[in-house]
């Protein structure tokens, strides 16, 4: 890590998720902010500026969905990782503006490797 | 044997010359036939003088061919049949004029003792019955050819059939008896009246033959009629091909043809001049090799559809007022015949259209059925899957975390193991069921991209319609189809086509092309709308880029992300104020 520590934005309703990804990405030296809701990762996204958002779909009031479409507005360049249990959005093109799309798994490593694939190319992280 | 007592007329000489005056009334004597007495009609009848006749013998009579123009009348009755009373009906030439046709009836007149005394001659002048009957047989034969005519049109609906029974109905020898016929026809297409096809010899070789192998089969017109052959159409014939390319622009005022439809009247051409005085083109006439024919109109109330020529080329026969009459029934029943197969061949088209959508429609309904259980079952199946994915990521996450603070020794690490590989291994089932459950959904089949375009214009023909936009194709017919999924396609051209018309806005033209490149291939999607100014050119294919009021900004990228998924590209030229065309290339196998 050189510099201020990276942050990264997670929102996912499911809490044994929030804290598994939490322990995860603070293991790996990530700052990790946590959103239970879309709404709140919103309201992240615009005050506490996160370096990378990795969004769950599938949340009770805005879905990731629509909070990807918010986040962009605001933050037009910010990376998003949409994460979720459902392969069926890869098909919905608005799923498409997303840097990537990775399935939920038990093992945390392909997400850990999309999060840092992103963070090199955009100049974050040192290749 | 007939006998009479008194015959009033000859009884009272005064009336013989006043009320009866049509009659001619001669008596004669019985013996050598001398002419006794006879009336000025008879005289008139006879064209000759008393002197001529009065005291002459019947067979002197009879030999004077030269003198007396009726010398007949003394040829026909023999000797006995003046005796017995006989009933007789002669013609008699009149030079130019029409005949005349006499009825001859001899009343022999007997003494009181028993023996004939003389005979009295009287003959009536019964041309005009004559005539009357004559015509009402020329006119019950009318009657029963244009029955047979109309009943033959009303049998079918191909016009190839129409075209033919109207030609034999008009040339057969049993028909009209024209020895040549040709059909012209008006063509909205070409805006034209163009020639068609014909009957008749192309020479007097050919004359021959044909009217010696009819007149053998002893054909009645209906045979003829019937005797259609759609695998030897009228069209390959010599003489329909001394018409075809004949082409008449409407509203040419020199063509007598162009005239006959356009005024919707009748020419009785005989040696170059039409019957209303005008001149009949050389051009025309080097086509038919004929000076003398006749042109009628082809119509109904709605439309002209065309003329027919005849033409007596071979034995010259003059074409009369009442044969063009006959025509013009003719040609009123084989009007509404080629109304009617040419509206019946719309309507084939119509109703095959139909067929085609109807057909296209039930697949898609089978296949929405198919899908619609498919999705029934997988969905179940995906929402069970996807419930157990989230408690399972939580269990082989932590799984792993534990893991890792365990020191390798400790026997607690191989049951964490068991954890995590158990969860994996869940979480391939998982996996399983949702693959098997999405599967079907995305397709990679072989796709007509034309039958995409033309499905997609189809969708959009109401914005099409309402923007007065004009949609051109240029459609490589030789493209190859590509492995793809259509519906997706579909999502690409309504996008590029939706935003060509929004560019357009009013009165514009869109053109959709396509072509093969190699193993690739082109399509192009391009529009006279506004254009997109430069500074925008790079950025329409970004996420959430717009310039609309209103649009998510994502048309683009969808479009762009399909094709890429396809493996193939898409590229942009625009000018502002001049319009966009869009260019995307495709993988051909």
């Amino acid at each position: 890590m050189i510099g201020k520590p990276i942050r990264i934005l997670i929102a996912d309703d499911d809490k044994n998720i929030r804290r598994l990804y939490e322990k995860e990405f603070r293991q790996a030296g990530y700052e990790v902010l946590l959103a239970e809701k879309g709404s709140e990762a919103v309201e992240k996204v615009r005050n506490e500026n996160p370096d990378l958002v990795i969004l769950d779909i599938r949340m009770p009031g805005m879905d990731g969905i629509e909070a990807l479409g918010r986040i962009l507005a605001i933050k037009n360049n910010i990376p998003v990782i949409l994460n979720t249990a459902y392969t069926s959005y890869q098909n919905n093109f608005m799923s498409w503006a997303a840097d990537a799309y990775v399935i939920k798994s038990p093992d945390l490593e392909p997400l850990r490797a999309k999060v840092r694939e992103i963070l090199v190319k955009k100049g974050l992280l040192p290749a | 044997m007939t006998e009479r007592k008194l015959l009033p007329d000859v009884a009272k000489p005064a009336p013989l010359e006043s009320h009866v005056a049509s009659e001619g009334v001669m008596v004669l004597d019985p013996e050598g036939f001398r002419v006794l007495s006879l009336n000025s009609q008879m005289l008139k009848l006879l064209q000759a003088s008393e002197k001529q006749v009065l005291g002459r013998s019947w067979q002197e009579l009879g030999q004077q061919r030269l003198t007396l123009g009726c010398s007949d009348i003394f040829n026909v009755l023999t000797a006995d049949c003046l005796l017995e009373g006989e009933l007789k009906t002669i013609s008699l030439p009149r030079g130019e004029a029409e005949s005349t046709f006499l009825e001859l009836a001899s009343y022999p007149i007997s003494g009181p003792e028993g023996k004939i005394r003389e005979v009295v001659l009287v003959a009536r002048d019964v041309s005009q019955r004559k005539r009357f009957e004559s015509d009402l047989a020329r006119r019950m034969y009318e009657r029963d050819v244009a029955n047979e005519f109309s009943k033959a049109l009303q049998r079918t609906v191909d016009l190839n059939e129409v075209l033919y029974v109207t030609l034999v109905g008009v040339t057969g020898q049993q028909g009209l008896q024209f020895n040549r016929a040709f059909l012209f026809l008006f063509s909205p297409e070409t805006n034209m009246l163009e020639g068609k096809v014909a009957i008749g010899p192309s020479d007097f070789h050919e004359a021959g033959l044909i009217w010696g192998e009819l007149s053998q089969k002893a054909w009645t017109l209906s045979d003829l009629l019937s005797a259609y052959d759609s695998n030897r159409p009228l069209s390959d014939s010599k003489i329909s091909a001394q018409i075809r390319g004949v082409q008449v622009p409407v509203g040419e005022p020199a063509s007598i043809l162009m005239r006959a439809m356009t005024e919707r009247r009748s020419f009785n051409v005989v040696e170059d001049v039409a019957d209303d005085g005008s001149i009949v083109d050389p051009a025309l006439l080097e086509t038919l090799g004929c000076g003398t024919f006749a042109v009628i109109p082809l119509y109904t109330r709605q439309k002209s559809i065309g003329v027919l020529v005849v033409d007596n080329w071979i034995n010259r026969n003059p074409i009369s007022a009442n044969r063009i009459k006959l025509l013009e029934i003719f040609a009123g029943h084989a009007s509404s015949a080629i109304e009617n197969s040419q509206l019946y061949q719309d309507l084939q088209g119509k109703v095959k259209a139909l067929q085609v959508s109807r057909a296209a429609l039930e697949e898609n309904h089978e296949r929405l059925l198919r899908a619609e259980r498919l999705s029934t079952v997988g969905r179940m199946a995906a929402m069970v899957a996807h419930e157990i994915r989230n408690p399972l990521v939580s269990i082989g996450g932590f799984a792993r975390l534990l893991k890792q603070q365990i020191p390798e020794a400790d026997p607690m690490r191989e049951d964490v193991e068991i954890i995590i590989s158990e969860a994996e291994r869940l979480e391939k089932i998982v996996a399983n069921i949702l693959q098997y459950s999405y599967a079907q959904q995305v397709l990679s089949q072989p796709t007509d991209i034309h039958h995409v375009i033309s499905k997609t214009l189809d969708m959009l023909r109401l914005e099409i319609q309402e923007r007065k936009v004009n949609v051109d194709t240029a459609l490589d017919p030789d493209l190859p189809l590509i492995k793809a999924d259509p519906a997706q396609f579909i999502q690409v051209f309504y996008n590029l086509i939706i935003n060509a018309i929004q560019a357009i806005d009013h009165g514009g033209t869109i053109t959709v092309a396509t072509e093969r490149v190699g193993n690739s291939i082109l399509i192009r999607v391009k529009d006279t709308g506004c254009g997109i100014p430069e500074e925008s050119l790079d950025r329409i294919f970004t996420p959430f880029f717009t310039t609309k009021p209103s649009g998510a900004g994502l048309g683009l990228t969808v479009v762009t992300e399909i094709i890429e998924a396809h493996g193939g590209s898409i590229s942009v030229l625009s000018e502002e104020g001049k319009g966009t065309e869009f260019f995307i290339r495709l993988p051909s196998s």
